[in-house]
């Protein structure tokens, strides 16, 4: 909370005459790209992520498995790499059109962020019910027709967290809007910030922009209270993988194939062609030491977030109405915020609180204990729960809503108490959100590069860092290979959350 | 028989928690950086980790003095020495930009560097007049131009790019980057803001496309044809030109680096540079690693590495640098770049250089 707080109380410092500039010369721009970059990235994430989600779940073709976890690889792509990886490809060929652009910035970021959407959908896909689709079937409703008139209104929730997220993601990207030209809203707080040494305005622009979003998210919600989901009805009779002819089939694969060539193939070929023909980096114990030190963080961030998600969750879930849980609100944005703003949110509460512990503690027994908090890989942790608590606390809160108020009125009823009802009844219901939250949250650590680079304390190096520094310094060549780790790293869990999601349908 | 199944899983739940928290924490709070037990420097670095690292090991193997070692963007750096006030470990700040220098002593958060070893093996250029910063490298932000280019002669100085001959043949990168605000901060120092913005207005008139990627990607749209003048740092090309990618070498083999305003004022011409931190720790540590940085044989290195300048007289220059003779720098404005950036940032809005 505390660092919304610092965020929030900028406002309250007066504006200076660099507002003046910024209003004149440069906020609308800012405004109109940063919009069509969420709206646009919000678009192509929906329609790439819910059509490979509905083929992927409905029809049985060659080779599904294998393409249905292949979909989510895109995620573990740093947005910044895939740009910079496409626009070397496209620097070498006259012929392919130019991407630095807003157009090319929608794509690229689409790429790696629609399998938000994909996994979502895909979750909320294979717990429709059979004879809903049976009966639109026998009414005869085209397969078209039952995708966008049933699946996508049922599954919307879940569709819209996705493209949310999605457009969240685009709106905090720094790495790539710079790399490709675009001035948005977050270039232009760091333009102030860094160029103009104006941290004030800088908070103030994120704090407007903060606000903006909230609008909008808020909006979005309300308007969802409308209507009123009834409780998916778990029949034992999940649907059976629909047949599809020859012809069907090879549309099919092509259809699914195409977000997963642009968004994960043809980068990553790149970039192995690049990491064992061009590059300079040696693979050596140093390389290794950052792996694991990657891992490591990426593990243990992924749990704490989660875990601190399935509390924020239930505690709000047990009492709704409670003022906390506006807050909570608020802080669950933190996933449109750049990164560097979190950062000095985070950093300057917590080392003036390392500071006047140190002094009391040199005053009293003369000791100094240093940064305890903010020198160390709490500040970095604690950075990261701000930012991804987003994406953590929506899966497991669309996982919590799906056992109905009504259940735990009954289990009140029988004498469970908060505690127990949640190990009896939600835990099993949350199996699969906490697996998708702890791989989300893995991967997006992984591949995170603000928030690691100005907090992390002496001599700790990951991946991302390694993969940032060389390519910023334009040797993506020798950037490669520590991009290729961040997405080889990624499969495994992907691999074990897929497994997961699978094996409910296979047991069927 | 629920009951109990409940309390079992929760027990082990729990224990599975305990173990994680305590293994977790441990690791967590155990990387606290900056210990005052041995004898050690703790280095935030605006430099990429490669280009100091092996020269830090070099230190640390002669010296015996431990090297910690952070890097971020500059900006960043400066930031968290600030927050962290009185407890900061830092005892040694690297920049790549002379205007980040400037901002962090502004601040209040340097102080003097103290020896006289160190101040005499430089020109007095690459001393900041309060003694609060000094240079370690230089890099010269100039054109590189398309062999082919007939009219080459017309253009002398960087002023020359505002002429209407060049329209539609002028590639440059964002004005988000720090070099292009340093470069722009530059002119507002020799001609005064208004002159400065009318030039630049001009410039932007004649760029072939709206800005974007980075230095070498102007190097490569010469190669392709998009325009014939690109604005980079000197050392892109030396980079594109020993690039193992064929089509990187073409297009470095196809341009030449051309140095402005020979006859007058010089090229424009930007630091990496260091300071110590007013609350360093190990203050003497971190001068001895200023002096190490320019010895001789660690200036040759730490220069050759990214293809810049040595800033100590008797330091070599690479053989290519060499090979394209001496060049007249515009070293007299490095003191007042810093100041100006917020203005170059702000003219760059006005006239629409994205």
């Amino acid at each position: 909370m505390i660092p919304f707080i610092y965020l929030g109380s900028s406002i309250f410092f007066p504006f200076n005459e660099n507002w003046n500039h910024i209003i004149d010369n440069v906020l609308l721009d800012y405004f109109i790209n940063s919009l069509s970059l969420a709206i646009g990235v919000g678009f192509l994430s929906f329609v790439m992520g819910t059509v490979t989600a509905w083929l992927t779940s409905v029809y049985d073709f060659p080779f599904r498995k294998l393409i249905s976890w292949l979909l989510l690889m895109p995620l573990a792509m740093p947005a910044y790499i895939i740009a910079i990886t496409y626009v070397g490809i496209i620097d070498n060929y006259n012929f392919l059109p130019d991407i630095r652009n807003l157009f090319g910035g929608i794509i690229m970021i689409s790429l790696v962020v629609y399998p938000y959407v994909y996994i979502l959908a895909r979750g909320a896909f294979l717990e429709q019910s059979k004879e809903l689709y049976e009966n639109a079937q026998i009414l005869g409703s085209s397969q078209l027709n039952i995708f966008l008139k049933i699946s996508i209104p049922m599954a919307r929730p879940a569709i819209i967290l996705g493209v949310t997220l999605a457009s969240m993601e685009a709106l905090a990207d720094f790495g790539t809007v710079t790399f490709l030209g675009i001035p948005t809203f977050t270039t232009g707080i760091f333009r102030t910030w860094f160029g103009m040494n104006d941290t004030v305005t800088a908070t103030q622009m994120a704090t407007l922009f903060l606000s903006i979003v909230f609008i909008f998210v808020f909006l979005e919600q309300n308007s969802r209270k409308k209507i009123k989901y009834s409780e998916n009805i778990k029949t034992q009779s999940i649907l059976n993988y629909k047949k599809t002819s020859n012809k069907n089939s090879f549309i099919i694969i092509l259809v699914c194939i195409l977000p997963l060539l642009f968004g994960f193939i043809i980068p990553f070929l790149q970039l192995a062609y690049w990491s064992i023909f061009i590059s300079n980096e040696i693979i050596d114990i140093n390389f290794f030491q950052t792996v694991k030190s990657t891992l490591f963080l990426a593990f243990i961030s992924a749990i704490v977030i989660s875990l601190i998600s399935v509390f924020v969750t239930y505690v709000k879930r047990l009492k709704p109405k409670s003022i906390t849980n506006k807050f909570m609100e608020i802080i669950t944005l933190g996933y449109a915020i750049p990164g560097p703003v979190i950062a000095i949110a985070v950093m300057i509460p917590l080392s003036s609180f390392d500071n006047y512990i140190n002094q009391l503690l040199l005053k009293y027994f003369n000791i100094s204990i240093g940064l305890f908090l903010s020198g160390t890989l709490f500040i970095l942790i604690f950075a990261y729960c701000i930012r991804f608590l987003t994406v953590s606390s929506r899966t497991i809160k669309a996982g919590l809503d799906s056992v109905s108020i009504v259940t735990d009125e009954a289990a009140k009823s029988l004498g469970a108490n908060n505690i127990s009802m949640f190990f009896k009844i939600h835990f099993h219901m949350l199996k699969t959100p906490l697996l998708i939250s702890f791989l989300v949250v893995f991967i997006d650590v992984m591949k995170e590069l603000p928030l690691t680079s100005i907090l992390r304390p002496f001599n700790f190096n990951t991946l991302s860092i390694k993969a940032f520094e060389l390519a910023s310094d334009e040797r993506i060549a020798d950037a490669s290979s520590s991009a290729i780790m961040i997405v080889v790293a990624g499969i495994i869990p992907v691999i074990i959350i897929t497994k997961n999601i699978l094996g409910k349908r296979n047991k069927v | 028989m629920q009951n109990t199944r409940f309390f079992k899983n929760n027990k082990a739940l729990t224990a599975i928690l305990t173990l994680i928290f305590t293994l977790s924490s441990y690791a967590v709070f155990s990387h606290s950086g900056g210990s005052h037990s041995k004898e050690e420097v703790n280095v935030y670095s605006g430099r990429k980790g490669k280009l100091i690292e092996p020269m830090l090991k070099d230190f640390e193997s002669k010296t015996g003095i431990h090297v910690n070692l952070i890097t971020a963007k500059s900006d960043a750096l400066i930031k968290r020495i600030e927050s962290e006030g009185r407890s900061s470990p830092s005892d040694l700040f690297i920049t790549v930009d002379v205007g980040r220098l400037d901002r962090a002593k502004k601040m209040g958060l340097l102080q003097k560097i103290d020896s006289f070893s160190i101040l005499k093996k430089l020109s007095p250029f690459y001393i900041d007049k309060d003694r609060q910063w000094v240079g370690i490298s230089k890099r010269i932000r100039t054109v590189v131009i398309s062999k082919k280019m007939k009219d080459r002669n017309d253009l002398q100085n960087f002023e020359d790019l505002a002429n209407s001959q060049w329209k539609g043949r002028i590639c440059v990168r964002s004005s988000n980057n720090i070099y292009n605000q340093s470069l722009v901060a530059s002119l507002i120092a020799n001609h005064g803001e208004q002159k400065a913005e009318s030039i630049i207005k001009n410039i932007v008139k004649n760029f072939a496309r709206k800005p974007s990627g980075n230095d070498r990607a102007q190097i490569s749209a010469i190669s392709k044809g998009e325009c014939d003048i690109a604005i980079v740092n000197h050392y892109y090309h030396l980079l594109m030109l020993n690039s193992k990618e064929a089509e990187k070498k073409k297009a470095a083999k196809e341009t030449e680096v051309l140095f402005l305003n020979q006859n007058n004022r010089g090229a424009h011409v930007n630091i990496s540079g260091v300071a110590i931190p007013k609350y360093a720790k190990n203050y003497e540590n971190a001068k001895q690693l200023i002096s190490f940085m320019l010895d001789k044989d660690a200036q040759e290195w730490y220069a050759k590495t990214n293809n810049e300048y040595p800033v100590v007289k008797d330091a070599k220059v690479s053989q290519i640098l060499s090979s394209w003779g001496n060049v007249k720098l515009d070293e007299a404005v490095l003191n007042k770049l810093g100041d100006l950036n917020p203005n170059a940032v702000k003219l760059m809005d006005r006239v629409n250089w994205q």
